[in-house]
C-alpha cells in the first residue's frame, strides 16, 4: 500500500477547494439570476401608457373571391370617403357602427336591393332626436349600438 | 330477503372506510395543477380550500388566488383577493408586497387614482428594495394621473445621484413637448389656417387634406356668391363649410393629443430603461 505524502494531501486539498469554489460560483450565479429578473415587476409595468393611433377604417372583403366591379366601386368609395371626408368631419353619427360602415355591412350581408334599403333606413334614423330606449348605449364608443340585423 | 339484508349490512360497513378528500390533499392537488399550468383548475381548487379553511391553516391562499386571477386577466377579482390576503398577512414586508400586487391590478385597469390611494397608505418600509419598489409605483401612479412634478418627486429618491440628471432631463423634455403640442394652441392654429395644426403636429397628410377640403368649400362658396348671390351661398355652402372647418379644428386637437400620448409613451419607456439600468442591474 502506497503511503500518502504531504504533497498528495496538498493536491487533494487544492482539488477539493476547486470543486467547492466551482459550486459556490454557480450558486451565486443562480441566486443572482433568480433574484434579478422581476423584483420590480418590470414586465408588468413596461406596457403601460401605450399611445393609441387613430386610423381611418378600411373596407374588408367578407370572402376570398376577387372583387367584382360593383364591389370594387363600393369599396373604393368607402375608403375615399373614410380617408378624406369622414376623417375631417365632426363626429356627428349617433350610431356605432357608423352609417358608412353599416351601409357596407348591409350590402355585404343583404345584397344590393335590401342593402340599399337598409342604408336608407339607417340614414333616416341617424339624427339627434332618436328614442334613447330603443337602442343600447355603448359607453366605450359613446354611441348607440345599431348593427345590421 | 335474507341475502339482501346481509349484503346491505356488509356494504354499510364499507361506508366507514370511505373518507372525503382532506383540505391538505385539496391544497396539494391545487398546487400540482398550478405547477402543471392548469390555472383554471388550480383556481377552483384553491377557492375550495379557502372556503373550507375555517382554521386559517393556509395563510397564503388568497395571495395564490389573486395571482391566478391576475394571470387570467380578471383584475377586479385579483385586487379583491390581494386585499383579503394583505389584511390577514402578519408579516409587514409580505403585506407590502401583496399591496404592491394589488396596485399592479389597478395599473392594468389604468385606474391610477385607486393605485395611488393604495400606495399612499403604505407608510413603513422594511427594506430599501421595498421602499424603491413603492417609490417606483408611486411615481408611475402620479405619471398616470398626469401630475408629472409629483411623479418626478416620487421617482427621484429611488435613483442614485448620478442618474438624477438623466431622469430630470426626461421629464423636462416631456414638459417641453407638452407645451409645444398644447391642444389649445394647436386648435388655435387650425382656426387661423385650416390644417396648420395638424401639419405642426407632424400629421402632414391630414393637414393638407383639411386645407384642400375647407379651401375647396370656400372657393365653391365664393363662386356661388358671385353666380347666385350672397344668400344662396350662405344657405347652400355654409353648413358644409362649418362642418369641415370645425371638424378640422377637432381633428387638430386629436392630433395634438395623439402626439402628446406618443411623447408620454416615449418618456415612460426611457424611465423604465433608467430603472432597468440603475435598479435592476445594480440592486
Amino acid at each position: 500500500m502506497k503511503a500518502i505524502t504531504i504533497t498528495d494531501w496538498i493536491n487533494r486539498f487544492l482539488h477539493l477547494r476547486t470543486i467547492v469554489l466551482f459550486i459556490f460560483v454557480h450558486c451565486v450565479f443562480f441566486a443572482a439570476k433568480a433574484q434579478s429578473p422581476d423584483y420590480y415587476g418590470i414586465s408588468e409595468i413596461k406596457g403601460l401608457f401605450e399611445a393609441h393611433e387613430h386610423k381611418a377604417p378600411k373596407y374588408k372583403s367578407e370572402s376570398n373571391k376577387p372583387k367584382n366591379e360593383f364591389e370594387f366601386l363600393t369599396a373604393s368609395s368607402f375608403n375615399v370617403y373614410k380617408a378624406f371626408l369622414s376623417s375631417q368631419d365632426n363626429p356627428s353619427c349617433v350610431f356605432h357602427p357608423s352609417c358608412s360602415e353599416y351601409s357596407v355591412q348591409a350590402l355585404q350581408q343583404k345584397g344590393l336591393f335590401l342593402g340599399t334599403l337598409y342604408t336608407f333606413d339607417r340614414l333616416s334614423r341617424c339624427h339627434r332626436f332618436i328614442k334613447n330606449d330603443q337602442y343600447i348605449f355603448d359607453p366605450s364608443k359613446q354611441r348607440y349600438y345599431d348593427p345590421v340585423r | 330477503m335474507k341475502p339482501k339484508a346481509i349484503f346491505t349490512i356488509i356494504f354499510s360497513f364499507f361506508a366507514l372506510l370511505c373518507t372525503s378528500q382532506t383540505i391538505e390533499e385539496t391544497y396539494r392537488f391545487a398546487e400540482e395543477q398550478f405547477q402543471k399550468g392548469n390555472y383554471q383548475s388550480a383556481l377552483t381548487e384553491f377557492q375550495r380550500v379557502a372556503f373550507f379553511d375555517s382554521e386559517h391553516q393556509f395563510g397564503n391562499i388568497y395571495r395564490k388566488i389573486g395571482d391566478l386571477f391576475y394571470a387570467s386577466g380578471d383584475y377586479n377579482s385579483a385586487a379583491k383577493n390581494f386585499d383579503i390576503a394583505s389584511r390577514i398577512e402578519t408579516s409587514d414586508s409580505i403585506k407590502t408586497e401583496i399591496l404592491l400586487k394589488k396596485v399592479l391590478c389597478f395599473f392594468a385597469q389604468e385606474n391610477y387614482y385607486f393605485a395611488l390611494s393604495e400606495l399612499l397608505s403604505i407608510t413603513s418600509f422594511q427594506n430599501s428594495r421595498l421602499a424603491n419598489k413603492t417609490g417606483l409605483y408611486t411615481g408611475i401612479a402620479f405619471f398616470g394621473i398626469e401630475d408629472y412634478n409629483q411623479a418626478l418627486a416620487s421617482l427621484s429618491p429611488i435613483f442614485p445621484q448620478e442618474a438624477l440628471p438623466e431622469l430630470e432631463q426626461i421629464f423636462s423634455r416631456f414638459e417641453k413637448m407638452r407645451k409645444r403640442y398644447r391642444p389649445g394652441k394647436i386648435e388655435m392654429m387650425s382656426i387661423l389656417l385650416p390644417g396648420l395644426g395638424q401639419i405642426y403636429c407632424g400629421n402632414l397628410a391630414s393637414g393638407i387634406n383639411s386645407m384642400v377640403l375647407v379651401g375647396g368649400i370656400a372657393v365653391v362658396a365664393v363662386w356661388t356668391w358671385h353666380t347666385y348671390g350672397l344668400l344662396d351661398a350662405l344657405l347652400s355652402v355654409s353648413p358644409w363649410y362649418y362642418r369641415y372647418y370645425t371638424g378640422g379644428v377637432q381633428n387638430a386637437r386629436g392630433a395634438a393629443l395623439e402626439r402628446i400620448s406618443h411623447e408620454r409613451e416615449e418618456a415612460y419607456q426611457k424611465i423604465i430603461e433608467l430603472v432597468e439600468t440603475n435598479l435592476i442591474q445594480r440592486p
